[in-house]
């Protein structure tokens, strides 16, 4: 009897599997258009390790849908609105790929008892490898407020999402923790750091394995460090000190301008804990500083504003001439061996141009400069006209990435370690939340159609809430717990000290 | 007063109907079986007196007339709180509750608080909720049904957690609150309920695991279950090294607990906090104007229901079983119960909240959402003492009505402060419908968003995102909220409705409700900030900002802030505005005329001579002067007289009403 049971109850299962195992139609009439999925991952080009990318048909008053993904001999047919292949299934259709090739996507839907095919769409497949690791900071798209603020590592062959560090760990309501700018040496994660502002306020420093809290705050420099750029080669650190505000617009739809009154750039030796000027210039505003691969020459952004009415207060005035405020790429050669600058020259000046340019990256191989270029300001990720630019540094001609910018904000561009994927912010799916897009660098340094960083379930980014701030590639995870840098960040702050040369 | 009066009623009723019970110990078993005739006896010395009967009328009567005030007599209220919380169908919106301890509650208060859509609906729930609290109460700690009433001091607790909170509803941070504490409780109970039936080997493993896993679910709730078993058996009979074992053991687990968790599990709270998870806790730490003894004030005032609450179910576990035993139906008992039922009932109604500007402005914006402008401006007649916000209420709605220049200073004006522990600024409280209706939809998005960091989402907050940015053309961030709120029960349906402008942006003429303050939204981008100031800003750019073409509702509303604000370059440049875009109108609002005629009196330099006044405006201003030159000197103390005469003219606002404080 109990063998009975058994018996029929792997019949059921049986029968269960093989009436949900979907099939393709017998027969279908052909759609003209392709299908309208989100996120859009139509023709795109993915490296050969990524996670599988889910994604949902749009076609309304549709009741049943079908997906057929072909690479040769290799097939996945997946039933639901939601397309969401498994991780092996995923694995197993990109195990094809050892050099460039293509999926094949087909979509079927049922409207009115009656199957359509929708035209076939191709996702490409490189065979460059994508660092496994990406972080960001979780942030809502706010102004002036803020409550829970995570900086995440995700692993992007899977969805595996870690906490690095979470602000509530130590805020309270009257004296909340900001956290803010983290950023990697060579995208590993043996010299790191973030900042804390405000309650148990520092910034948590990696040294070679070696957690410190410091305090780049010194008498000599307007503010503590804040937007940083570790020396590839060499053991510092440049990085900008700000005096930053913000104002709000009543009618622009780019709603908020942050502005810098003032701001420089000072290089900081960890070895000897001091920090030195690296510019500081009446009327200059420097900013987002960034090395050459050669950790010889240091780049940044740089925009000329004067009061004109001498009875307003540089705050004052910039939030009338807001739109006046145009930043430059300027470059200084840098000496290692006595850590002097020399003066600046203009690598691209695109102030004469009427643009504004920000947040320079240099290609792991020297070649190229990615930038955010938009109209004015140096807070592109509220501008929707900006968009990421690629510099060709061995001829200097500058050219918009087409295939993968949009008609909304895009900033903060950055390079995978092996300089083949770019990845950047953009605000093109709903104006106002920054999510995560990487596209593929191609051997004449244009790039591929950007594609949306998968998630587990495709409706995420239509749901979430937070931002994707500041995306940065890591080859590895961080080596510590959040709970670990909670309690270096709670105790006491190593204050560096200002020298002329900090040699 | 009403529940104390019905229950009076029920009293009085059942005295009449059952008779009095004999106040003999020995006659205890005559009164519970056949006391009719013992009660005959004693009817002289008692007119009343409490029976099983009595206690399960009243227990019935306290619930179902608390389902009557809070379906009716507080719909609005009940209303506005489902409105000011979010619960989504979605696993995302799960993942998100559960990232803190309590979770769980926060997770079905957020799905309960959503019947308060239909009030009636939302208060039944509530009230079935509140008595499984009742029941477990009494089958918990064993007491018997003529003690029943014992078991409604917990549940009027509970009830004054939510019922005491007033301006407190736009504030709290914690998802889900309504319900929190209701839900954590039945699960202590019942869980407390369970450990109660299991043998003494059994209740060591029980306890660890019931805290342990408990604790990410429900938070101090576990906890104080945890506490509630450990003083159980520390009151058992079972032997002393039992007894202090488990009990230890409480202890140890309610203290090692939330401490295991935070860091490990749980990075979204300060170790501090971690251990009040379930309860509001941020006040003690509230930012700004508040010292240390309004902090102390205030977590007092807030905590007070749950520690009263905590303290019962302590009580309870130690004393109920032993002492209500020894309580039979007596006089004593009569005593005791009575003095129970006023203690349910001061509880109660001590605690609710009840602030006549507060329901006027609950009121107002309810009328508002429901574009009901007369009743908003009605509303504004109720007050007195209005706060801003029941001011600028009916401001904005005789602009709708087209009836501010007849109307604007009929009505009592003031700054109330809105009575509350917590400083009620109108960014929370009113200022995102203001800024709205003012065509600041960038502004009105904007503290949707500050707002929605610092609180949470919340439907209301959603549904402003999405007016302010379809009417601003911004369709894409529109979508974008459109779609969260389509994973709403109740608010799907509205959604999708907003979703067809976006789909077809000309129906837009169709929406009054964008359409109207589309008109207001005709001015030039500048920069600035509010400063957290919502009147004070608007009484500035609306006097000050430049328009393109402006319609006549624009210089209408600039018209009226430039009369609140009594600045006559404003007014002039305001009114020069309002009359040329109002060329084609026949009459001159009444309340214009006589700012016309006032600002004319004081600066010299107009010549009003060919505008055509009223003869009743000015015959009135004629009077005015005179009384003023009369007075001069002496105008102050005859403030009353001028009300009286003048209370509903420009020039009585101009001179008299002072010390208005905007916000």
């Amino acid at each position: 009897m109990k063998n009975l049971y058994t018996l029929l109850l792997v019949a059921a299962t049986l029968l269960v599997a093989v009436s949900c195992t979907p099939s393709l139609p017998d027969t279908h009439s052909a759609s003209r258009k392709q299908a309208e999925i989100y996120p859009d991952y139509k023709d795109v080009t993915i490296p050969c390790n990524i996670a599988p990318l889910t994604f949902e048909i749009k076609e309304k008053g549709a009741t049943s849908f079908l997906t057929h993904f072909s690479v040769g001999d290799k097939q996945l047919l997946l039933a639901g609105r939601d397309v969401t292949p498994s991780l092996d299934e995923w694995r197993d259709l990109l195990s094809a790929f050892s050099k460039p090739g293509k999926i094949k996507v087909d979509t079927y839907f049922k409207k009115n008892e009656k199957w359509y095919k929708n035209k076939p769409f191709n996702i490409y497949v490189s065979a460059d490898t994508i660092d496994r690791y990406l972080s960001y900071r979780l942030i809502p798209p706010s102004y002036v407020a803020y409550e829970k603020l995570d900086i995440m590592q995700r692993d992007l062959t899977c969805f595996d999402e870690e906490v690095i560090y979470c602000n509530m760990l130590l805020s309270s309501e009257n004296n909340g923790q900001c956290i803010n700018c983290h950023h990697y040496k060579n995208h590993k994660t043996d010299n790191m750091q973030f900042h804390a502002r405000q309650n148990f306020g520092g910034t948590f420093f990696v040294h070679n394995g070696e957690f410190r809290k410091l305090d780049l705050k010194t008498d000599s420099t307007i503010s503590a460090g804040v937007y940083p750029a570790f020396n590839p080669v060499y053991d510092v650190v440049a990085y900008s000190v700000n005096n930053t505000g913000q104002a709000f617009h009543t009618v622009n739809h780019n709603k908020v301008e942050v502005q810098d009154a003032a701001s420089d750039l000072i290089l900081y030796n960890p070895v000897k804990n001091s920090v030195s000027h690296i510019s500081k210039e009446n009327n200059m505003l420097e900013v987002f500083p960034c090395w050459s691969a050669d950790g010889r020459t240091l780049y940044y952004c740089c925009a000329h504003f004067e009061v004109k009415d001498t009875a307003n207060s540089v705050e004052k005035e910039e939030v009338i001439r807001y739109q006046e405020v145009k930043y430059d790429i300027l470059a200084r050669r840098w000496n290692p061996e006595t850590y002097e600058f020399s003066r600046p020259d203009t690598l691209f000046a695109c102030s004469k141009m009427g643009k504004s340019a920000t947040l320079p990256r240099v290609s792991p191989d020297g070649r190229y400069m990615l930038f955010a270029l938009g109209e004015y300001g140096c807070f592109h990720v509220w501008h929707s006209d900006a968009d990421i630019y690629m510099l060709d540094l061995h001829t200097g001609e500058a050219r918009a990435l087409e295939k993968s910018n949009s008609d909304d904000a895009e900033s903060y561009p950055t390079w995978s370690s092996n300089g083949k994927w770019i990845m950047f912010s953009s605000r093109r799916d709903d104006g106002n939340y920054t999510r995560v897009y990487i596209a593929h660098v191609e051997p004449d340094g244009t790039t591929s159609k950007a594609f949306l960083l998968p998630q587990s379930n495709p409706s995420f980014h239509t749901l979430y809430d937070k931002s994707f701030n500041r995306p940065e590639f890591m080859i590895e995870p961080v080596q510590f717990t959040p709970l670990e840098a909670a309690q270096v960040l709670s105790g006491e702050a190593l204050k560096v000290t200002y020298t002329e040369n900090c040699k | 007063m009403q529940l104390c009066s019905f229950i009076t009623v029920i009293i009085k009723n059942d005295a009449h109907k059952l008779c009095v019970i004999k106040t003999n110990m020995k006659n205890t078993k005559k009164n519970e079986t056949g006391g009719r005739a013992a009660s005959h006896a004693s009817k002289k010395r008692f007119n009343f007196a409490f029976t099983e009967k009595t206690t399960k009328r009243l227990t019935l009567a306290f619930f179902v007339i608390l389902w009557l005030l809070l379906a009716f007599f507080e719909s609005v209220q009940m209303y506005r709180i489902q409105d000011q919380s979010l619960f989504l169908n979605t696993g995302l919106f799960f993942k998100e509750m559960m990232v803190a301890p309590a979770g769980l509650l926060s997770y079905i208060g957020c799905f309960l608080i959503q019947f308060f859509y239909y009030p009636a609906l939302g208060a039944a729930i509530y009230v079935a909720l509140l008595y499984a609290v009742c029941f477990l109460v009494r089958k918990v700690f064993d007491i018997p049904s003529h003690w029943s009433l014992l078991a409604l001091l917990p549940v009027a607790l509970l009830v004054a957690t939510n019922m005491f909170m007033g301006y407190w509803i736009l504030y709290i941070k914690l998802q889900g609150y309504f319900y929190v504490a209701i839900v954590g409780v039945i699960f202590m109970l019942l869980a407390m309920w369970a450990y109660k039936k299991l043998p003494l080997w059994a209740k060591y493993i029980f306890v660890a695991l019931w805290t342990l896993a408990a604790y990410p679910l429900f938070g101090v709730y576990a906890l104080v279950g945890t506490l509630l078993m450990g003083l159980h058996t520390l009151c058992g009979k079972e032997n002393l090294a039992v007894r202090l074992s488990l009990f230890a053991l409480s202890l140890a687990l309610v203290a090692a607990t939330p401490a295991l968790y935070f860091g490990n599990v749980y990075l979204s709270n300060s170790l501090p906090l971690s251990y009040c998870a379930g309860i509001p806790a941020y006040q003690w730490t509230l930012e700004g104007d508040y010292g240390l003894f309004d902090k102390l004030l205030i977590l007092w005032k807030m905590w007070l229901p749950f520690i009263l609450l905590f303290v019962v179910l302590l009580l309870y576990t130690v004393f109920a079983d032993r002492v209500v035993e020894n309580y039979k139906i007596t006089k004593k008992y009569s005593i005791y119960q009575v003095l129970l039922l006023a203690g349910v009932l001061l509880v109660t109604w001590g605690f609710w909240y009840n602030d006549e500007n507060f329901k006027v402005e609950l009121e107002q914006n309810h009328a508002i959402w429901n574009e009901d402008w007369e009743r908003v401006a009605q509303l504004a007649k109720k007050s007195e003492t209005p706060t801003r916000l029941i001011v600028m209420n009916k401001n904005m709605a005789l602009l709708h009505l087209g009836r501010a220049g007849e109307e604007m200073f009929h009505y009592p004006d003031g700054s109330a402060e809105p009575v509350s522990t917590i400083k009620v600024r109108l960014t929370q409280n009113g200022g995102k419908m203001a800024y709205y209706q003012y065509g600041f939809f960038n502004f009105c998005y904007r503290w949707c968003v500050e707002d929605a960091v610092e609180y949470g989402w919340k439907v209301e907050f959603l549904k402003h995102a999405i007016r302010s940015m379809i009417a601003s053309e911004q369709y894409k961030t529109a979508r974008h909220y459109i779609e969260i709120l389509k994973r709403t029960t109740f608010h799907a349906s509205w959604a999708e409705n907003y979703e067809k402008i976006i789909e077809n942006p000309k129906i837009m003429g169709e929406y009054p409700d964008i359409t109207f303050p589309r008109q207001l939204f005709s001015y030039k981008n500048t920069l600035g900030l509010d400063e957290s100031h919502v009147e004070a800003y608007l009484l500035s750019h609306l006097t000050t900002i430049r328009y393109v073409n402006p319609s006549p509702v624009c210089a209408e509303a600039s018209l009226m802030h430039a009369l609140i604000r009594k600045d006559k370059h404003l007014y002039w440049n305001a009114m020069y505005n309002y009359l040329y875009t109002h060329m084609h109108q026949m009459r001159i609002p009444t309340h214009y005329q006589e700012a016309l005629l006032l600002y004319a009196n004081i600066d010299h330099r107009a010549d009003i001579s060919k505008i055509k006044f009223d003869k009743s405006v000015q015959q009135r201003f004629q009077e005015f002067t005179k009384m003023i030159q009369k007075y001069k000197g002496k105008s102050k103390e005859l403030e009353s007289y001028f009300k009286e005469q003048f209370g509903d003219t420009y020039w009585y606002y101009y001179f008299f009403v002072r010390e208005i404080k905007s916000n």
